[in-house]
């Protein structure tokens, strides 16, 4: 009996590996594993029906992504983070590429896309507006000098004079903000780690505090430490957007369209103490 | 002495060579793919207050990437177990560079993990970081364990005792699944059955609310064979459930229950005496876990968790031939062992993540009630019963910290104390450099220890040093390489490889020296192949006489064909037991997972199994033979 079984399942075998398999169309690659990166991979999943194959790089170190593309026969690759979409440009040169959750000034290409973590200069240089402020200072680490640059570029298109310093590090934040006292009628607050971290944030809040400016901040996290407004990255809309992204490139045409991926929080009581209208 | 000596200038210039042209390799060719990375995606999630979710890893006790472990750390993931269509864990292990099961002749068989050369109690196997080595002898039957309900195992080599406590040689961390979090329903029922009589089957059921914030993940598996041998048959079976619950957005609860048990019959028919018996092992695991971890802040957070481990074996040996005057005629019980242990746990941790630095400051305490019982009509004749109810308190600190981007240095140091044997101190120290984005270089120095049996009335425990050096790099073009090279020196070990030789253990001072590569290349022609070699020199550091009977040379070969659903690998397996004794021809297993129809959240694979394709005979000692060639197939959905 077993062996007629095992027979049938075999010859089932033979003639089911000449089926085609359904192959995942979309291959995820996620730098690592967090709530964040969940939610946006979950929206863009909901915007965009498709076979999804998720790759967490923090638990496959030696992904082979050329190998893992070739396999799950994916037409476009999203990437979440940093890391994977670097990684995933540079393995996979030709393969349509949609990264999310970036934070670095990725060179685009007719193939690639991204959906920066970090909102563009001229929407802080409109909320700088909205607050009535122009001379904006600004602290930065050697990692965010590309963005700086670009920020320079469309100040002054914007309104804005930037008034800037690069710190290497920690140490140097209090000489730093020292050298901008009075300069300046707001902070420009950035997710960079060589000025934001959990030593240095009541520093930040304490100087604009005396100096009785406003924070301007990149997470709503920072409102209860003493930011003013901040403009929150919404990753269920990145996460929207960026299924639409995919199945622009699959050619599917069924996704809805996303809304606006950053939204703006304030601080009432810090607003009303500096007397600056909320925005 | 000068023959000692010549053994080790013998092997370590070939050591300090591999090292030299894993190294070489790496710098001495261009950079294939990344630039430096200047932003850390870690880091960018704890600025925008974005909460990792928590991965255990068993070195540390925080979640850590394996490139920033300097131990020698092998992980298994989901995707790997489900590849291999392993049954049990001893299924897993033998697919592995340097870990054996033995004697590993059928899923889930009576097995001991031997990691590099070290057996029984001197690997210590933890589930969510809770020990299941048992605390009468040490010993850890991993063919009693499911992984159905896996989501990693990680193995890593060489001592862990400053982070976990009583490891010499080894740690296998099982880390179970999570509630599948997107969905509030999930799930896979997988079902085969292969030839004598053989059959296996698991059904797991997984999904979260959003709006509730809680989170289910609920396994059953359930494996048989008549016989892959003769008078060699078992079942065994398992259950799972885990439980989550998010309170706030800072606390996180779990409450996990699973049990494993089995029947098995194992015939032993030596060629001289003793007398041929046939051997009933029955055994059931259950254990429960309670947790909670609280976040103080978005890099510091608390970890409490409250266990309770029960473990009930019993071996009963019956002679099959009548051996006057003692037993005179055959099938009766000469041998009757019961093992009844209870412990009860807790482990409080605190851990602080920064980019700079993290660290783990814990305390461990357990209590314990052993009731055993051994009664033998062999002469002589023995029937004794032991009660202890041993405690534990431990306290650890388990840290690294990146002195430049490029090189960490991680650190660990735990303090032991047993009700009713001494304390002990256990350190570790390592570095990880990264010579760039493809290159990481290890080294590290570590102290182990694990406990004495209960058996051997001794207070002393089995202690071990060890130094490594390891590279991994991607700088070959179309090769991923990873070398590691170790030293050790063991004393008061008590080393019993023959899991039924009922003789006196033998305490040796032992010195152990080898190297592992493992090897994989990209797909040629959809074709990708894998290398695993270890190599493991034990010899008496006393005498200097070579320990006959241990692995030395361990050989995994693999070809990995992967396209259009289909996936397809013929591994090769070779063990050279360095005795008269065993049998070491290549053994061959064919896989073949063809997945035939898939949809937005599944899919339907065909799992088809060839095992020892060439009924090769691969064995330490005729004793325990191999098991020849088997087949099985069977269907898996996932929805």
């Amino acid at each position: 009996m077993l062996r007629t079984l095992l027979i049938i399942l075999a010859l089932a075998l033979a003639a089911l590996t000449a089926l085609p398999a359904q192959a995942e169309e979309v291959l995820v690659l996620l730098s690592l594993r967090s709530q964040g990166y969940r939610e946006v991979v979950a929206a863009a999943r909901q915007n965009c029906r498709s076979s999804y194959r998720e790759i967490y790089l923090s638990e496959t170190p030696e992904v082979d992504l050329p190998r893992l593309v070739r396999e799950t026969r994916s037409k476009v690759v999203l990437a979440v983070g940093d890391k994977a979409f670097r990684l995933a440009s540079s393995a996979l040169p030709r393969t349509p590429l949609v990264g999310v959750l970036t934070l670095e000034a990725h060179a685009a290409s007719e193939s690639m896309k991204t959906i920066s973590y970090l909102a563009q200069p001229e929407q802080y240089f409109q909320v700088m507006k909205q607050l009535g402020r122009r001379r904006v200072g600004v602290l930065y680490g050697a990692q965010m000098s590309a963005y700086i640059r670009r920020a320079e570029s469309v100040a002054g298109k914007s309104g804005v004079s930037l008034v800037k310093r690069e710190v290497g590090g920690h140490q140097e934040l209090a000489e730093a903000l020292a050298s901008i006292r009075g300069q300046v009628d707001a902070l420009w607050v950035l997710p960079d780690s060589a000025v934001v971290a959990p030593g240095t944030v009541d520093m930040l809040f304490r100087f604009t505090s005396e100096t009785n400016i406003p924070a301007v901040v990149f997470s709503k996290n920072y409102l209860n430490a003493g930011a003013a407004v901040a403009l929150e990255p919404e990753r269920t809309i990145m996460g929207k957007q960026a299924g639409e992204l995919l199945c622009h490139s699959l050619g599917i045409n069924h996704a809805d369209p996303a809304g606006k991926s950053f939204s703006l929080h304030s601080n009432p009581t810090i607003l009303r103490r500096l007397g600056i209208p909320s925005p | 002495m000068a023959d000692k000596n010549s053994r080790h200038t013998r092997l370590w210039p070939l050591f300090a060579s591999l090292l030299v042209a894993t190294v070489f390799l790496a710098v001495g060719l261009p950079s294939r793919v990344l630039a430096d990375i200047a932003l850390d995606d870690e880091n960018t999630a704890a600025l925008y207050g974005d909460e990792l979710i928590p991965v255990k890893t068993t070195f540390g006790r925080t979640p850590r990437l394996v490139s920033e472990v300097a131990e020698n750390v092998t992980v298994i993931t989901r995707e790997d177990i489900a590849r291999l269509q392993a049954q049990t864990l001893d299924d897993v292990l033998q697919y592995y560079s340097g870990v054996l099961p033995y004697p590993g002749r059928m899923p889930g068989d009576l097995s001991v993990p031997v990691v590099q050369g070290l057996p029984n109690r001197q690997c210590l196997v933890t589930l969510d970081g809770i020990p299941l080595n048992n605390l009468s002898d040490g010993v850890i039957d991993i063919g009693i364990m499911p992984v159905g309900f896996l989501e990693r195992i990680e193995i890593v080599k060489g001592p862990a005792a400053s982070v976990w406590g009583r490891s010499v040689g080894a740690v296998i961390n099982l880390v179970t699944q999570e509630p599948e979090p997107d969905r509030p329903f999930s799930g896979r029922i997988t079902g085969s059955l292969g030839s004598r009589n053989s059959g296996y089957g698991d059904v797991n059921l997984s999904g979260s609310s959003k709006e509730t914030g809680s989170g289910y993940f609920l396994a059953a598996s359930g494996h048989e064979t008549k016989g892959f041998q003769k008078g060699i048959d078992g079942n065994g079976r398992g259950v799972y459930a885990k439980l989550t619950q998010k309170v706030g957005q800072k606390t996180d609860l779990s409450m996990l229950f699973g049990r494993s048990a089995v029947d098995r019959n194992l015939l032993y028919l030596p060629q001289g005496p003793p007398l041929p018996v046939r051997a009933e092992n029955d055994g059931a695991a259950y254990f429960g876990i309670s947790r909670v971890q609280h976040k103080l802040s978005s890099n510091v957070e608390i970890e409490a968790a409250l266990y309770l481990y029960n473990l009930a074996v019993d071996n009963s040996v019956f002679n099959l031939a009548p051996v006057p005057p003692f037993l005179p005629v055959a099938g009766i019980k000469v041998q009757a062992q019961g093992v009844r242990e209870e412990t009860e746990g807790l482990q409080v941790a605190y851990k602080r993540n920064t980019s700079r630095y993290w660290l783990t400051v814990g305390v461990d305490a357990t209590t314990s009630s052993l009731r055993n019982s051994d009664r033998s009509l062999a002469p002589p004749p023995k029937n004794s019963r032991t009660v202890s109810h041993p405690y534990s308190v431990a306290e650890y600190a388990s840290g690294g910290y990146n002195l430049t981007p490029d090189l960490a240095m991680t650190a660990s140091l735990r303090y032991d104390w047993y009700s009713q044997l001494d304390d002990t101190w256990s350190p570790n120290i390592g570095l990880i450099y990264k010579l760039d984005q493809q290159t990481v270089l290890r080294a590290s120095y570590g102290y182990g220890y694990s406990l004495p049996t209960l058996s051997s009335g001794s207070s002393g425990f089995e202690t071990l040093w060890r130094v490594q050096v390891g590279a991994e790099t991607n700088h070959l073009p179309g090769v991923w390489l990873k070398t590691n090279a170790f030293y050790d020196r063991t004393s008061n070990v008590k080393l019993n490889l023959k899991f039924f030789d009922l003789g006196p253990e033998v305490n040796r001072n032992l010195t152990r020296e080898g190297f592992e590569i493992e090897a994989r290349t990209m797909p040629l022609f959809n074709i990708s192949f894998g290398l695993g070699y270890t190599y493991t020199h034990i010899f008496n550091s006393d005498s200097g006489s070579d320990l006959a009977g241990m692995p030395r040379h361990h050989l995994l070969l693999s070809a990995d064909y992967r396209l259009h659903g289909t996936d397809l690998m013929l591994v090769g397996r070779y063990v050279n037991w360095n005795s008269p004794a065993a049998s070491d021809s290549l053994v061959w297993d064919l896989l073949l997972t063809q997945k035939m129809h898939s949809w937005d959240s599944g899919s339907i694979s065909l799992k088809f199994g060839v095992h020892n394709i060439f009924s090769g005979s691969q064995y330490a000692t005729p004793l325990f033979p191999n098991a020849p060639l088997r087949v099985d197939a069977g269907l898996q959905v996932l929805f």
